[in-house]
């Protein structure tokens, strides 16, 4: 009987644990944003606002995926869109019409002195980097939590090193 | 965007433990002082009382500076490790974290009952519970690997996907919250309260040593754990607080390591690798069997 008590506790606490981590997983920032999205708001494609630029150098490059494993392992060859702008255009803001159906992740890159490459020194950027869905500089998503519906999404910059 | 699914970032609540910590532990002295003025006027204040709160806080520092040197290091990187598997994927916002706090507080009823049960880990829990008094000074008496099975129990939740730092936040959080618990100035409050949260009433009981009231109440934050799982118990008669076996001793290093030499001891002392795990693995008290009680053939043996 003793023992009975016992077990129906630990199963009690194993369908909370499991129960919980399904409804907190359900109730996820990425997930909510994405039920509460109207769809109608899709038909004008995504379009990309860059937050936080530091400087007008080079060239800032808008990176597209609509694939986990191309985000993943940032493919160029999976891309879905790609810009180059040069950051002094006032707007920053990079627009894709034809990206109508999501979900997005999107990545930014600014190439401050324009060779095309993100240059780090070991682990540790040495040019401004965004990703959506990031909740800071150190965060790097998943293709599920940096998804983004089409429509208008706002990216912030982060530079670990002085851009200058 | 709705307030309550706005995402936290893990930075803002590493931000929040920082700060609750530090708040809790100010506050505590404060109201400390205020129980060592009611002490006096009731005229319980004495040497072995003020000796007794020195010792709590020597502890403190001790459990302190072994967690910061060993635990946080390794349970960071075991944490971040862990969550590269994670079986769900879950972002933080005022949703999630209500129910990761809910979770760790019932893995912390888990840890408690475990560090009561399991004689190895009592040897550290032990600490805790070996004051004979109750006071805010108690709330930070803590075994020098108390941290361990905190921390260990914390686990699952980070393999269910919740953010490592989110998880080490509720773990602490859960702690926390029981620190004003340790008070005989507070009496029994509003019973809808009483009802769902652990209270100062009903966490003198898991701290006395009548009989009745042993091994009751595991709760941190909620006590419906404890009424679901059936290990509930009221507070009647005036709890005697401590150890069965009172330590009878204010030394600071007997406080924190006496109980850890004791099991060494007890360990070194028995004869049999059986008898020797099963004081590891049993409830506190545990002696095995004697020869005589033992038969030399057992009947079932034979039978089967």
């Amino acid at each position: 009987m003793k023992h009975r008590a016992f077990f129906a506790a630990v199963a009690t606490t194993l369908a909370l644990l499991i129960g919980g981590g399904l409804l907190s997983a359900h109730l996820s920032p990425s997930a909510v944003e994405a039920a509460s999205k109207p769809e109608s708001a899709h038909h004008d494609g995504l379009s990309v606002a860059v937050q936080g630029l530091r400087s007008n150098d080079g060239q800032l490059i808008v990176l597209v995926y609509d694939d986990e494993e191309a985000w993943n392992s940032f493919d160029m060859e999976g891309l879905v869109g790609y810009r180059a702008l040069a950051p002094a255009d006032a707007a920053q803001v990079a627009h894709f019409p034809e990206l109508t159906e999501g979900p997005y992740a999107v990545a930014l890159h600014h190439d401050i002195n324009g060779n095309g490459d993100f240059d780090m020194s070991g682990e540790v950027p040495l040019e401004g980097y965004g990703l959506s869905g990031a909740t800071g500089p150190a965060d790097e998503p998943s293709f599920k939590r940096a998804s983004v519906a089409p429509g208008h999404v706002a990216i912030q910059l982060h530079y670990l090193v002085d851009a200058d | 965007m709705d307030l309550l699914s706005t995402p936290i970032s893990a930075s803002t609540i590493l931000a929040w433990e920082i700060t609750l910590g530090d708040w809790f532990f100010i506050v505590s002295i404060g109201l400390f002082l205020v129980e060592l003025l009611r002490y006096a006027l009731l005229k319980h204040f004495g040497w072995k009382l003020l000796g007794d709160s020195f010792a709590n806080a020597a502890t403190f520092t001790g459990y302190t500076t072994v967690s910061y040197f060993v635990f946080y290091g390794l349970y960071g990187s075991l944490f971040f490790l862990l969550h590269d598997f994670a079986l769900l994927e879950i972002g933080s916002n005022w949703m999630t974290i209500a129910i990761c706090v809910l979770l760790a507080d019932l893995l912390y009823y888990w840890e408690h009952r475990f560090t009561h049960r399991v004689n190895l880990a009592w040897a550290t829990h032990s600490v805790h519970h070996s004051s004979p008094h109750f006071n805010l000074s108690v709330a930070y008496r803590f075994g020098p690997l108390d941290d361990l099975w905190a921390i260990s129990f914390s686990l699952p939740l980070v393999f269910i996907g919740f953010d490592p730092i989110l998880v080490f936040f509720t773990t602490a959080f859960v702690l926390l919250y029981q620190t004003f618990l340790h008070t005989e100035a507070i009496g029994r409050l509003p019973w809808p309260i009483e009802a769902i949260m652990n209270t100062p009433s009903h966490h003198r009981v898991h701290h006395g040593s009548n009989p009745q009231y042993l091994d009751r109440n595991y709760g941190g934050m909620f006590i419906v754990w404890d009424r679901l799982f059936g290990t509930f118990a009221r507070e009647e008669a005036p709890v005697v607080y401590g150890l069965v076996k009172q330590i009878e001793t204010v030394n600071p290093v007997k406080v924190w390591l006496q109980s850890h030499y004791d099991l060494a001891r007890d360990l070194v002392r028995t004869p049999g690798l059986a008898n020797k795990v099963g004081i590891l693995v049993h409830p506190p008290g545990w002696k095995p069997r004697g020869p005589k009680s033992v038969p030399a053939k057992l009947p079932l043996g034979e039978k089967a």
